[in-house]
């Protein structure tokens, strides 16, 4: 099927691309930016902040894991592809443990089975993969060169557009 | 880290004033709120309703938050915005704390 001209217009204003030195405060104003550019795009503000809250976890596990001890480069690129929204992170960090990965979907959270932990007892962290395995759709992580290469997927994110 | 605190209705009142609770504000979060609170007896209101947007580290704090209250001092949380009240209830952290609605209501439910 062709492309509409003006859709391939809209496809052009849709792409984000920012590189940057994975820091948290670098991560932090990497977010605020793309989420300028999030709340530019027909996607529903509940599920911006899905996507908000994934990219962040993602970003995070980079500074805090694959640059654990010094801090490197980040690539973050994200698109509108169709009714799917995609973001795809670069790091040349320490290679992502076989096993994080789960397919996404319902995953037991931290706490689950427990009406009333005990306080003393709650975790602190962990969550970041929760959360993202929670909201995206779809992650697939690949290894090239000395670079990780995390894609996330967020199905019918976009609505179709409106009929001519 | 801002934090504005007061006390009201027995409650030790700490308002957030940043509109973020991540990674990079964690620690000087953790570290606001233990001064802010420390001392005293009452149960602590933190006032959310500034904060568009927190990570796992941020929750990570709020925990750790609640647990240096030790156990005659409860944590209650106001005025949770979409994406907060998202974090908490995906990672069901929502059971574990006392949540209002606005700090409004957690002062009257209170009296």
């Amino acid at each position: 099927m062709q492309p509409d001209p003006t859709q391939r217009l809209r496809i052009g204003k849709t792409v984000f691309s920012l590189s940057f030195t994975a820091t948290p405060l670098a991560v932090r104003r990497g977010l605020v930016a793309f989420e300028t550019y999030l709340a530019g795009l027909p996607i529903a503000a509940e599920r911006r902040d899905s996507i908000c809250i994934v990219l962040a976890e993602a970003l995070n596990n980079i500074t805090e894991h694959a640059y654990p001890d010094a801090c490197g480069p980040i690539w973050l690129r994200a698109q509108v592809q169709g009714h799917q929204f995609m973001a795809t992170l670069r790091d040349r960090g320490a290679p992502l443990p076989a096993g994080l990965l789960p397919q996404p979907g319902p995953t037991q959270g931290p706490t689950q089975g427990q009406s009333a932990p005990n306080p003393a007892d709650l975790p602190e962290g962990g969550f970041g993969w929760h959360l993202i395995r929670s909201l995206a759709d779809g992650l697939d992580h690949a290894r090239f060169a000395q670079w990780n290469e995390l894609r996330i997927i967020f199905r019918n994110a976009v609505p179709a557009p409106p009929l001519p | 880290m801002g934090l504005r605190a007061q006390h009201s209705n027995g409650f030790c009142l700490l308002q957030v004033e940043d509109s973020r609770i991540d990674a990079a504000g964690a620690i000087a979060f953790k570290e606001a709120v233990r001064q802010a609170s420390e001392g005293g007896h009452e149960d602590v209101l933190l006032d959310l309703g500034a904060v568009d947007f927190i990570d796992s580290s941020g929750l990570g704090a709020v925990v750790a938050v609640m647990k240096a209250l030790g156990p005659d001092r409860r944590l209650h949380l106001a005025g949770l915005r979409p994406a907060v009240a998202k974090v908490f209830r995906l990672t069901r952290m929502d059971s574990v704390f006392t949540i209002h609605a606005t700090v409004a209501d957690a002062l009257k439910n209170a009296a």
